[in-house]
């Protein structure tokens, strides 16, 4: 099932991707300002989701981008999201994470590189915000990988 | 997982409010109870739970009955209704993160009311393709033929997906 949520995302990256090359196309033909390259970060519960880890994992239907992405990618990304029914949340930016988190690729296209942070990290922030819905998360990660106890006393 | 927890998500799957690494949707029928149950092993279950009880209120069976054993909830789904929240928590849940999903799940109904119109089409089946069609209606517990081809449908797309991947 954790394939179906990568195969929902990798659609709709890859119609993002085409849509900045249509719109950089036009904009070359009838002038404007091209969009640059962009780099899309993938936090929270659906890092978690794409991360493939030993325990069963439930995520609510947003997507959280900690970077700063431009409006015309934002709005196009929430409608292509929509369509799959979910939506891009707009307090993703918002989010804690620690400054060693890794990001892990996931698509690399022409136009756009998603990639979505390491799960150690990502555990680390929801243990760090203390909300009641995550603790099971960060037991059941606790339980499978001990080690982790160690960066979670660093807290 | 208990076999509560596990019917709970399969049906908040189904209804496209929760995503699962392991579930797959299902169209179960679930008590409110038994939601509460779920919460306690995965309180996602619970942050969805306003979506559902405002705009998919028949996929709970005997709502109002149960509604009345919690006046926290019915209070809070009134307040949801009039657009007047006072409460900053629901069952210790943030209620601002209830009131997103619940908004995006309105929108995405309305959306999908709007532009996936269900077609009419004329099937050429065969008799025994026909009894088979109605067994498999009466063996997977569903409302009717149009149901069955429905999920047949998901079901073998699901397995496809699964099996390319």
């Amino acid at each position: 099932m954790g394939k179906l949520f990568h195969n929902l995302l990798e659609k709709v990256f890859n119609d993002l991707n085409a849509f900045i090359e249509e719109y950089d196309a036009e904009c070359d033909e009838q002038g404007g300002i091209r969009i640059a390259n962009q780099d899309i970060k993938i936090v929270g519960q659906a890092a978690l989701l794409l991360a493939d880890l030993p325990f069963p994992l439930l995520g609510t239907m947003d997507l959280d981008v900690i970077n700063k992405i431009p409006f015309i990618i934002q709005k196009k990304l929430n409608e292509l999201l929509l369509k799959n029914r979910m939506y891009l949340d707009p307090d993703g930016i918002k989010a804690w994470m620690p400054d060693n988190t890794h990001y892990l690729p996931l698509f690399n296209l022409s136009r756009l590189q998603v990639s979505f942070a390491d799960p150690a990290s990502v555990v680390l922030s929801k243990a760090r915000c203390n909300r009641m819905k995550d603790r099971v998360i960060v037991e059941n990660y606790l339980q499978h990988f001990p080690a982790f106890k160690n960066e979670l006393e660093k807290l | 997982m208990n076999l509560i927890t596990e019917k709970v998500i399969q049906r908040l799957v189904y209804e496209g409010l929760l995503f699962s690494n392991e579930i797959q949707g299902r169209k179960r029928p679930i008590k409110l109870e038994e939601v509460l149950m779920a919460g306690r092993d995965e309180p996602r279950t619970l942050e969805v739970l306003p979506a559902l009880l405002l705009h998919r209120p028949t996929a709970i069976r005997d709502l109002k009955k149960s509604l009345k054993n919690h006046p926290e909830i019915d209070g809070f789904i009134r307040q949801m209704k009039l657009g007047k929240v006072t409460r900053t928590k629901f069952l210790g849940l943030e209620a601002a993160d209830c009131l997103k999903h619940a908004q995006h799940f309105e929108h995405c109904l309305r959306e999908t009311n709007n532009t996936r119109k269900s077609q009419v089409f004329n099937l050429r089946i065969s008799p025994e393709e026909f009894a088979i069609l109605q067994k498999l209606t009466r063996t997977l517990n569903q409302k009717g033929l149009s149901e069955t081809v429905r999920y047949l449908i998901r079901e073998t797309e699901q397995k496809l997906s699964s099996e390319t991947t």
